[in-house]
């Protein structure tokens, strides 16, 4: 699929018509592990490579800037964030399938410095986190795939949920509120 | 605990959640217990989550390298699986694969006919669609490249395609590292690394120069040989890849024209998928000096997305090397502090990193040369044109420009309408009258000489601003010619001081009006030009802080002016209005009032014309009013300004910016503080949006902000703007040392004064001491003295409190 045609049903899609959003998903699902692999072999400065900067290297190299607007730009994002926390998530689900005997392995909160960006939490929990979430609030579990795996930021998420940006701030704080117990009280 | 009742905890949490705990408490105590130990858990929690940053960053992928392993393992479309190492291609016999990057497969090979066994390098490109499309495009560059001969360029000798399709390029083969890679390695020190770029500057200077732009220029694409020679590889080949959009293709390009980019190198327009020209490799120079000299890139790749380019923001703008050295020192940079970097090589990365390549510098030969003037200890041209460059960035976003060069050709009208009018007098003098239609010609030839030096043709393409073109002009033919005919001369060096003095460059300024009073002086038999540039050295001296002397030039000449038959309003107007802004600048209101009115009478009689005295009259006899404390005449004087002003610039003339300065000081005498706030936030936003983040005149409505903050005992924010404003003051290039009284002076004094009610006296004294005893006498200056006499007369005590 050219960026032409993501970029067609990315506009059908973000104008209403819903039938353009499975085709857009396999697209963007099948084209960002592509990159990933792309990018790392390509010659970076920084060898690290984040949700975010992917997915922001995804936007530039698959739809065709001149021909959409921001709010389809947001929409692309959201697709795009609900993909890398599938392409992570199995990742690291088949790393620790890789590593079994050492049991999957849970990150201790007191290892993490503030600050300390190296340490990310391990996303198979993450996302059975993210999973009972979806059971008690949805909209918080949404909110958290769009910051945590897409990187959106505060305004890009208030488009693509219809929330306000001071509203989003603040269910984030529940969001990260609600996860962080979560962690604490796994073993 | 259900569903609903966590919602209903989730509820109750945003709403105190903001609130403080003395608040929350309150709130919390309204509730039924188990809600409540809910709420507290998530508050608890929070607390901790924000401590430690939890999920404060998104998703890392962590040993990334698997997933390509996962990637290789699913067929993906448009990745096609690696081929093995072909025996031969073409006449070439392939002896090992030597590298592989993004692009595609590198080997070593031998011609066939070569008895030599000269080893060369082949490039094989990656699979793609287009494949046909850039086998035919290398076919046609292919000549064109060949030609490149050059110590640092690497040679491309010849193209194809193999068996398969897949296309090639033969090239001379390089055994080096990649600049980074090499500096840090020999731990080079910032000259030796200025000195390699430097040469690879002069190497892209030459492709550039046989219209051949390297687009993809990156640390991988140049090695330094074993012995220091830094050797260019792949000239052209992005082009003949990813060739210029023309409209058929227009649509298909983005996908494949971006893929091959290495986004940190790739300067705005390529990334926004604009045509690129030889600034696009001027900008991935800066990024390569940027990464030599701090160890790091500008950007990450992380941070650049299109609309990143494409803001308003001043966020934009990429940071300075030296205040990134300062705040995370790399152990791959050449192992200096942050000072050596502050200065002209800050001047020198940014020059080359702006985002219009109209800002940037127009050729890599220009980015060489300034390197070479810094290794040698001349001025660079970056810092030393930083004014101009804001003053272009204005222009640019301004229909002021027509404006301005309205105001130009205006300039120019009157010298050669003064040099007909003085040609009228001497009619009966038939030599002299030649002597005049001569002169009158070299005029107009000079201003259309000027104009040219802006033309496509002369500038290459690239916008200059005026002052560039004027010192283009003067540097490329004028100035030999010019000097035969000293009143010529005189008259060109005045005018030009005047530009200076418009384009906030008071030193400048100084020097062309000072030699051109000497040739008047000498040679004159114009009065009214002798004149004239004393009211212009007069001008600049009060802005440089040598009141005295100005006020004394000045009133000598105000009253010779008076005199003249026949009588000059718009020079007369001009030396008024300096004598009021002189006067001002020394908080001598009353002693300008009288000026003030005269300048006012006489621009209402000149009306109407564009001349800036004339709106300078009517703001400054307000200004004056509003101090004397008649608000009403000010603000019916300051709205009627405004109101003339947006309609003959539109809303970004600095003079708007000076408007909005002195109407928040008409709300500041009214003591309404909230409005002398904004209105002077407002003057500060005009500042910046015309002259960008680093221009000092800010310094004043940042120093007034603070003061009404103050006033309405909000100290933290006053305390903030007199920081900024202090910060502006130390750090914008456009400032001299013979005016630190003045600029960094004001918000120094208000904040010290602030700080000694507060008892930090330590802090007023290392604020202050060190530089109050060089600033000129002056108004600021005794207050500093006093306010360092008190905190030395306190008791040391009084800091512990």
């Amino acid at each position: 699929m050219t960026s032409k045609k993501i970029t067609d049903h990315l506009i059908a899609w973000s104008g209403g018509d819903e039938t353009a959003l499975a085709p857009l998903m396999d697209q963007v699902h099948r084209r960002l592990v592509g990159l990933a692999s792309t990018l790392l072999r390509s010659e970076r400065v920084d060898h690290t490579l984040d949700a975010a900067g992917l997915v922001n290297e995804a936007f530039l190299r698959l739809v065709e800037q001149q021909r959409i607007g921001w709010r389809d730009r947001a929409h692309f994002f959201a697709i795009a964030a609900k993909m890398m926390r599938r392409i992570l998530v199995d990742h690291a689900r088949r790393r620790n399938s890789e590593k079994r005997g050492s049991a999957a392995y849970t990150l201790q909160l007191d290892q993490i410095e503030p600050g300390d960006e190296a340490q990310s939490p391990d996303l198979t929990v993450v996302d059975e986190a993210l999973k009972e979430l979806e059971g008690v609030d949805p909209q918080l579990a949404e909110l958290v795939v769009l910051k945590f795996f897409g990187g959106l930021g505060r305004n890009d998420i208030a488009e693509v949920m219809g929330l306000s940006s001071a509203t989003v701030s603040r269910r984030w704080r529940t969001a990260r509120a609600w996860l962080y117990k979560y962690f604490e009280g796994q073993p | 605990m259900s569903r609903d009742r966590q919602r209903l905890a989730h509820r109750d949490f945003e709403d105190i959640v903001d609130l403080s705990s003395k608040d929350q408490q309150e709130r919390l105590e309204r509730l039924d217990d188990g809600l409540r130990q809910d709420v507290e858990e998530l508050l608890g929690a929070d607390r901790a989550a924000a401590e430690r940053d939890f999920m404060g960053a998104p998703a890392l992928v962590e040993n990334a390298d698997d997933l390509r392993l996962e990637a290789a393992e699913a067929p993906q479309a448009g990745a096609i699986p690696r081929a093995p190492a072909p025996e031969r291609l073409g006449p070439y016999r392939i002896v090992e694969e030597i590298g592989g990057g993004g692009m595609g497969t590198v080997y070593a090979a031998v011609r066939d006919d070569d008895t030599m066994d000269r080893r060369v390098a082949i490039k094989v490109i990656r699979a793609g669609a287009e494949n046909e499309d850039i086998v035919r495009r290398m076919w046609l560059e292919r000549r064109i490249l060949a030609r490149l001969q050059h110590p640092n360029i690497a040679r491309i000798y010849d193209a194809g395609s193999t068996d398969s399709g897949l296309p090639y390029f033969v090239m001379e083969l390089t055994d080096g590292l990649p600049i980074d890679q090499y500096c840090a390695q020999r731990q080079l020190g910032i000259e030796d690394r200025l000195r390699l770029i430097r040469k690879v500057c002069r190497a892209v200077e030459y492709a550039n120069e046989n219209l051949v732009v390297h687009r993809d220029l990156k640390p991988s694409n140049i090695l330094v040989t074993a012995d220091g020679e830094p050797m260019l590889l792949d000239f052209g080949v992005a082009k003949v890849l990813d060739p210029e959009p023309s409209s058929e293709d227009l649509e298909a390009r983005t996908e494949p024209w971006r893929r091959r980019l290495t986004l940190e190198f790739a300067s705005p327009e390529q990334i926004r998928g604009q045509p690129v020209s030889v600034g696009c490799d001027v900008y991935s120079l800066g990024v390569l000096l940027f990464l030599l000299l701090t160890g790091q890139v500008p950007r990450t790749a992380e941070k650049i997305t299109p609309w990143i380019f494409d803001s308003k923001e001043k966020t934009a703008e990429p940071p300075k090397p030296s205040r990134v050295v300062a705040a995370a020192p790399s152990t791959s940079g050449p192992g200096h502090g942050a000072r050596k970097l502050s200065g002209d090589l800050d001047s020198i990365v940014l020059g080359a990193l702006q985002d219009d390549p109209r800002s940037r510098y127009t050729s890599a030969k220009d980015l060489g040369d300034d390197i070479d003037r810094y290794l040698h200890g001349f001025p660079v041209r970056a810092r030393h044109g930083s004014a101009s460059y804001r003053f272009g960035k204005f222009l640019r976003r301004n229909a002021y420009k027509v404006a301005a060069a309205g105001v130009f050709l205006a300039l120019g009208a009157a010298l050669v309408g003064s040099w007909l009018y003085t040609g009228a007098q001497a009619i009966e003098n038939r030599a002299r009258l030649e002597s005049e239609n001569a002169k009158r010609k070299q005029i107009i030839e000079m201003f259309l000489g000027i104009f040219e030096q802006a033309g496509p043709l002369v500038s290459g393409g690239v916008d200059l601003t005026l002052r560039e073109a004027v010192d283009r002009y003067l540097s490329r033919s004028a100035a030999d010619r010019l000097a035969t005919q000293p009143d010529v001369k005189a008259e060109l060096l005045a005018t030009l001081g005047w530009i200076y003095f418009d384009l906030g460059d008071p030193q400048a300024a100084l020097d062309h009006q000072e030699e051109s009073l000497k040739l008047r002086r000498n040679f004159g038999h114009s009065t009214v030009g002798e004149l004239e540039s004393t009211v212009g050295v007069a001008a600049a001296l009060a802005e440089l802080s040598e009141f005295e002397r100005a006020a004394s030039l000045n009133s000598r000449a105000l009253a010779r002016i008076a005199k003249l038959e026949p009588a000059n309003p718009e020079l007369h107007l001009k030396a008024l209005n300096h004598q009021v802004s002189m006067l001002c600048l020394q908080d001598e209101f009353e002693k300008a009032e009288p000026f003030s009115r005269q300048a006012l009478e006489l621009s209402r009689d000149l009306a109407p014309s564009t001349s800036q005295d004339i709106h300078f009259a009517k703001i400054q006899r307000a200004r004056v009013m509003g101090s004397l404390g008649n608000l009403t005449e000010a603000r019916s004087l300051y709205s009627e300004a405004l109101a003339t002003l947006e309609n003959d610039y539109g809303p970004q003339h600095p003079l708007i910016a000076v408007l909005h300065n002195n109407l928040g000081a008409a709300d500041y005498r009214e003591k309404d503080f909230e409005a002398a706030v904004e209105t002077w936030s407002a003057a500060d936003r005009a500042y910046r949006d015309a002259f960008g983040p680093d221009y000092y005149e800010r310094v004043a409505p940042l120093t007034n902000v603070g003061k009404a903050f103050q006033r309405l005992g909000r100290r933290q924010e006053a305390e903030a703007a007199y920081l900024q404003a202090i910060d502006v003051a130390t750090t914008s290039p456009g400032l001299k040392a013979s005016n630190e009284s003045f600029y960094f002076g004001r918000p120094a004094v208000a904040l010290a004064g602030l700080w000694l009610a507060e008892g930090r006296c330590q802090d007023v004294l290392e604020l202050l001491e060190a530089k109050a005893s060089r600033w000129k006498k002056g108004r600021i200056q005794r207050q500093a003295v006093e306010l360092i006499e008190e905190c030395r007369s306190r008791p040391a005590t009084s800091e512990k409190n």
